[in-house]
């Protein structure tokens, strides 16, 4: 009896003793390495959301360099919830040295965090890295405050994509670029049918979208609407043009009944993958993504239908250094690694994301679809990128989690008019630099 | 064992030794968990006080603005809309958990049933599974196309409910969600209530000519008053806390129009998605005063009922 | 006297309409009863359904009740996508198992103290346990991710162990328990010259065995399927408890349903397999915490 109650303390104090000892996070790798101090080790973080065709391009890419630059190794660390994620690790000390963002909303958050350090003086000591030679739709979203935060590594712009066999099977002929919003209602119509004659309908024109950037302000902006007055202190959706744009995106599942409601659709991965809805606005990486749900999907791309304007809106990536870094220099040495033309060509013949270098575009062949999406980057405009999620986007993405579902009645003159309220709020008590 | 301790030495000496090293055993017994306690809730509590008071986002270090926190928190029609739900949510929860666990301990408890320990049993089975598991299961349960309840419904020729999808009856599947799950705890604890009450009430009762029904209301029900308190106080507590179901099902954003935002979910998503520390815990201060005032309520409501009766 | 002993049934069926309405009565209970029954195992039956079914098996309409072939490999798909998810376990496991050793330790160590013996600041003490009952989670979850993160204890199993090593809830249960232990026991032994520490090894613990089998499950259960915390405390998969790990992939591979619930099968099945065996420590380890008003 004595003994056994030992032992099992002394288990207790074992297992104890292990987890704590066993629970050092991969971050602190450190100690593993038992190699003289000069050896450099950077750690670089990017979003465990990425696709994996990129996340296994930066992987090789770290590779490649650890290989011929042994005085410099990286650590290439993927992190779910990077974006609540990488600002606490901030805070404690442990973020990477070489941190990844989004070139729009976020790069401006984390730099007024003090997370980044200026590149300004970098680039105008580098000899690779031109600002001229980057796509400027993209490096100027680099570019907050009077600095500059991340170098761009790929970007993205927005299209609709259509299912080829639906338009075939309903007789239709493919949207042009340019094609205006009555194009894509009339088109919308036709393509809601019943197609097994049971009664209901199962194919719908259109799927929509709750995230506002790929819905709500592409068609706001097509109209001639603007999102943000010049100074970012009003909220301008409520505009005439705004309204009626408002009025058309939502009434095409609340009154024209072209999209599937979310009781029509349940949960589904893709409503367009998975053949439900004829077409989508969406980002220039959904082929990469249909590939994954249905690869003998046969679709084709265009542009966004315009009422007034033409539109476009570039997203994309980047690479900055961590401000409480302890070596810099040798994480500049890294993105200029990323952004070099050789390794962006490589990146952009995963035909996922566009490379920031402009030149290499020309040095790809791409497919149908992707070409569709690169004619629309002259019209790339600055959708008016707001420094938080929160104090903008927020109060328009949690009203269409609901209204997109097309389940709860809407009344869009008084529901904008609290959304514009309370943006307003928001702007005044966290203003946008 | 060890050997006696010899009485050579004077009594009063040697219970003053055995005094001291009892002392000295208490407090090394105490030093951890009182280390650890306060380390790790009275000082956080001190600590939500003041930051409450600070604008706080962990990369820099507080600033102070007052009552600025407060003020906005009440006029954010969020917060207001997270309180409404949260009501509704905890009452609808505790009289559900509560009467429903109070049937199903009543039935578990004739003595002619059957299977009285399979249907505990199994009755209880939700309460040990983790509720993300559960939250999970139900998500999907609630699909608004290919989900079990609206497959049932159409078996009756009712239409396909959108549930979760509709603001106006997400919340309502939360509460259903909840109740699945604790209502079977609830059942235990009046199971062993009311197998502990003294047979003889009911056999005098049976001779004046109680039928099951006054049996129940004169009888049973003022006899377990304290554990029909002690379910309300924890079902309400506990659903006051509403957290992981919410969570899981709409990714921290409170569902269709914010219809299923719960207190806690609101404070979640300020303090630690949007970073405002300061103001998440001006939010938990919040509660924390709403939740003492609740419980004081019940137990005052409590004792003054049982008060009552004898 | 006689007119008490005549039981309720006898008084009852002594009526032949009482026997008819009785009979009514008990079909209605047992229809409840049932109905409930039913109510819990479906969903619990449809997971293990799904989970063993086809994707497009779980979209088809009208829908399917038992899979068309039972696919066994769904579970190898889950690893295969998922090659976490044993880690998830794993961690679950050298989070709760510490847990629980560390209450049963420390709190029937604080409880027996609090019981048993008398010195300075006794009261206080004890005022102070009493006080952090009353304080909810959410009140002090972001100062403790504050001290947590500054002692550099995110994301590490110290983070989520540590924080609940002592609860003052097992404090209250085990000094309950133990006041009941005759204190002359105690002095016996000490006078035979036992060790403090001894008569605690070897008297107490034996003593207060119910005590520790409750604490010992609630522990349990609230660690493993705790989401909050470890929500807070996590940064990287590779630390995810289950729950967590859950969690996460009902949101990447979302309206993946038979994936979803195999994972889901899983977590549960090791809690289900535990509850059956120990249903009735369970349920003794509920009332002896609860009844004690």
């Amino acid at each position: 009896m004595n003994k056994r109650r030992t032992l099992i303390f002394c288990t207790l104090i074992a297992l104890v003793v292990l987890s704590a000892c066993g629970g050092t996070s991969v971050t602190e790798t450190e100690g593993d390495v038992v190699e003289p101090s000069e050896v450099v080790n950077l750690r670089m973080g990017v979003d465990s959301g990425m696709a994996p065709p990129i996340i296994d391009v930066l992987q090789a890419a770290v590779e490649e360099w650890n290989a011929a630059n042994p005085g410099i190794q990286v650590i290439l660390e993927v992190t779910p919830e990077y974006w609540v994620k990488t600002p606490s690790s901030f805070a404690s000390g442990t973020a990477p040295d070489i941190i990844y963002n989004t070139v729009t909303e976020t790069t401006s958050t984390f730099a007024e965090l003090g997370m980044y350090i200026d590149l300004d003086d970098y680039i105008a000591g580098s000899e690779g890295i031109n600002p001229e030679d980057f796509e400027p739709g993209i490096w100027s979203t680099a570019v907050w405050n009077g600095g500059t935060w991340v170098i761009p590594y790929a970007w993205s712009d927005l299209g609709i994509t259509y299912n080829v066999d639906m338009f075939d099977a309903a007789g239709l002929d493919y949207p042009e670029a340019g094609w205006s919003w009555d194009d894509f209602l009339t088109v919308a119509k036709a393509l809601t049918v019943d197609t097994d004659g049971d009664g209901a309908i199962d194919q719908w024109g259109f799927a929509m979208s709750n995230w506002p950037y790929t819905g709500l302000f592409p068609f706001i902006m097509s109209n001639g609407g603007e999102i943000l007055s010049a100074d970012k202190t009003e909220v301008l959706t409520d505009s005439p043009e705004g309204m009626e744009a408002i009025e058309f995106y939502l009434g095409l599942v609340h009154t024209e009944k072209v999209a599937p409601t979310a009781v029509d659709l349940g949960e589904n991965p893709n409503p367009f993958a998975t053949g439900v809805v004829a077409m989508e606005l969406t980002r220039s990486f959904a082929p990469y993504q249909y590939s994954l749900i249905n690869p003998d999907l046969n679709f084709g791309a265009t542009s966004i239908p315009m009422n007034t304007d033409r539109i476009n809106y570039f997203e994309g990536s980047g690479f900055g250094i961590n401000s409480k870094s302890e070596h810099p220099d040798e994480a500049w040495q890294v993105i200029e690694f990323l952004a070099s033309p050789e390794h962006q060509l490589i990146m952009a013949q995963q035909q996922i994301f566009f490379p920031a270098r402009t030149a290499t575009l020309s040095e790809v062949d791409y497919t149908e679809q992707m070409q569709a999406f690169l004619a629309e980057k002259e019209y790339g405009c600055d959708l008016q990128v707001v420094s938080q999620f929160d104090t903008l986007t927020s109060h328009f993405f949690f009203y269409l989690i609901g209204a997109v579902g097309g389940v709860d009645p809407i009344d869009i003159p008084t529901d904008f008019s609290t959304i514009v309220a309370s943006a307003e709020e928001a702007l005044a008590a966290h203003p946008i630099k | 064992m060890e050997a006696a301790i010899s009485a050579k030495k004077p009594l009063k000496k040697r219970y003053g030794k055995l005094l001291a090293s009892q002392r000295r055993f208490a407090y090394l017994a105490l030093l951890i968990p009182v280390l650890v306690l306060s380390t790790f809730i009275l000082l956080p509590t001190i600590l939500a006080g003041y930051y409450s008071f600070t604008s706080f986002n962990m990369v820099t270090e507080p600033t102070f603005i007052g009552w600025s926190n407060y003020i906005r928190l009440f006029k954010d029609p969020i917060f207001i809309a997270a309180l409404c739900n949260t009501t509704i949510y905890m009452v609808a929860c505790v009289i559900l958990q509560v009467s429903i666990g109070l049937g199903l301990g009543m039935v578990v408890t004739r003595t002619w049933l059957k299977g009285k320990v399979l249907f505990r049993t199994i009755y209880f089975l939700p309460v040990v599974l983790s509720m993300v598991a559960v939250a999970i299961i139900w998500q999907w349960v609630f699909d608004a196309r290919v989900g079990l309840l609206n497959m049932a419904l159409d078996v009756f020729g009712v239409a396909a409910q959108p549930w979760l999808k509709s603001s106006s009856q997400a919340l309502l599947a939360i509460i259903i969600i909840s109740v699945w799950k604790f209502t079977g705890y609830n059942v235990v604890i009046f199971t062993a209530a009311i197998q502990n009450l003294p047979i003889e009430y009911y056999e005098a009762a049976a001779v004046d000519g109680s039928n099951g029904w006054t049996d129940f209301w004169y009888i049973t029900l003022p006899l377990i008053k304290p554990s029909i308190l002690f379910t309300t106080i924890t079902s309400a507590i506990g659903s006051f806390q509403a957290f992981d179901a919410v969570y899981v099902i709409t990714q921290g954003t409170g569902g269709p129009n914010f219809s299923t935002m719960t207190l806690l979910v609101y404070l979640y998503k300020h303090a630690f998605d949007n970073m405002k520390f300061g103001y998440g815990s001006a939010v938990s201060i919040v509660m924390f005063v709403i939740l003492i005032i609740l419980t004081l309520i019940q137990l005052r409501i409590g004792e003054s009922s049982t008060a009552r009766d004898f | 006297m006689k007119t008490l002993t005549i039981s309720r049934k006898q008084y009852a069926s002594s009526n032949v309409l009482n026997r008819i309405s009785s009979f009514l009565v008990r079909m209605l209970v047992y229809a409840i009863a049932i109905s409930v029954t039913i109510s819990v195992i479906i969903p619990l039956l449809w997971v293990v359904f799904t989970a063993f079914k086809s994707l497009p098996e779980t979209y088809v309409w009208p829908p399917t009740i038992l899979p068309e072939q039972w696919r066994v490999d769904n579970i190898a798909l889950l690893f295969e996508r998922v090659p976490q998810f044993g880690r998830f376990f794993i961690n679950s496991v050298l989070v709760s198992v510490p847990l629980v050793l560390l209450n049963l330790f420390f709190c029937s160590l604080a409880g027996y103290v609090f019981a048993k013996f008398d010195f300075p600041a006794k009261n206080l003490l004890f005022i102070l346990v009493l006080a952090t009952i009353m304080i909810p989670f959410q009140v002090t979850m972001i100062p403790a991710y504050r001290i947590l993160s500054t002692l550099g204890w995110n994301n590490t199993y110290m983070g989520l162990i540590i924080p609940g090593m002592v609860g003052a809830f097992g404090i209250f249960l085990m000094r309950q328990f133990m006041t009941s232990i005759p204190t002359e026991l105690i002095e016996a032994a000490r006078i035979d010259g036992a060790s403090e520490f001894r008569i605690y090894w070897q008297i107490i613990i034996p003593s207060t065995t119910p005590a520790f089998a409750a604490l010992a499950i609630f522990t349990f259960l609230e660690s493993w399927n705790s989401f909050l915390w470890p929500l807070i405390v996590i940064d990287t998969p590779e630390m995810r408890t289950l729950p967590l790990g859950l969690a996460l992939l009902n949101t990447q591979f979302i309206a993946q349903w038979p994936l979803i619930m195999i994972a889901t099968l899983l977590t549960s099945l090791p809690v289900i397999i535990i509850y059956i065996i120990f249903q009735r420590q369970f349920i003794h380890g509920i009332l002896l915490s609860g009844i004690k008003q």
